[in-house]
């Protein structure tokens, strides 16, 4: 993944809520990018939701 | 800095259980909690807390496979009366200091302290001290 704030581990958990399917993925901050405030972990987040989003093309 | 205080942050799912292992893995350490939040956002939580035995915490909960930090925060005492916060925000506000987080609680002795997490610590510092207002180093807050 081309994301530096997050590890190389990741999990997919793939669902279904009625005729949608749903994909949830888990990462994990690393050390040296977690931070005690919320903000930046909330960025952190939308960098990989935007980064799935274009490799995807959702 | 000694007025600044070590505070322990550390990642969370948002699952029954995490503050239980969290507790359970301090408690067995034998480390004090002073004062503890939970800044909540969705699937994931930041718990921070502030305790007597900073260094042990932070080697416990790392070996546990927690995601844990270490962050710079400041322990501002007031009395434990009416309007005593005023005097920390106020004098942090009209200094254009922002407040990102804070916490407090009380002491034995009629105390209260509130934990700040600003912008420009040291600046803080000076300004409360200035004002009269007690900062706390983490030697004084372990021995409580």
């Amino acid at each position: 993944m081309q994301t530096p704030e997050v590890g190389e581990h990741f999990q997919i958990i793939l669902d279904r809520r009625g005729f949608l399917d749903e994909i949830a993925v888990m990462v994990e901050v690393k050390k040296e990018y977690f931070s005690d405030r919320v903000l930046d972990l909330m960025n952190i987040k939308e960098k990989v939701e935007e980064a799935l989003r274009n490799a995807l093309n959702f | 800095m000694e007025k600044v205080i070590r505070q322990i942050s550390l990642f969370a799912e948002n699952k029954p259980g995490k503050l239980a292992t969290v507790a359970r893995v301090l408690g067995e350490a034998k480390v004090n909690i002073r004062a503890l939040t939970i800044a909540e956002a969705g699937d994931f939580g930041v718990i921070r807390m502030v305790v007597d035995d900073t260094q042990k915490a932070y080697e416990v909960l790392s070996e546990k496979g927690f995601t844990v930090s270490v962050t710079g925060v400041i322990g501002a005492e007031i009395r434990d009366v009416p309007g005593e916060l005023y005097k920390i925000a106020g004098v942090l506000g009209d200094n254009d200091v922002n407040i990102d987080y804070a916490y407090s609680f009380l002491t034995p002795h009629e105390k209260a302290i509130l934990i700040i997490r600003v912008d420009d610590t040291e600046r803080a510092v000076e300004l409360l001290e200035k004002n009269g207002i007690k900062v706390v180093t983490e030697d004084e807050i372990s021995r409580i």
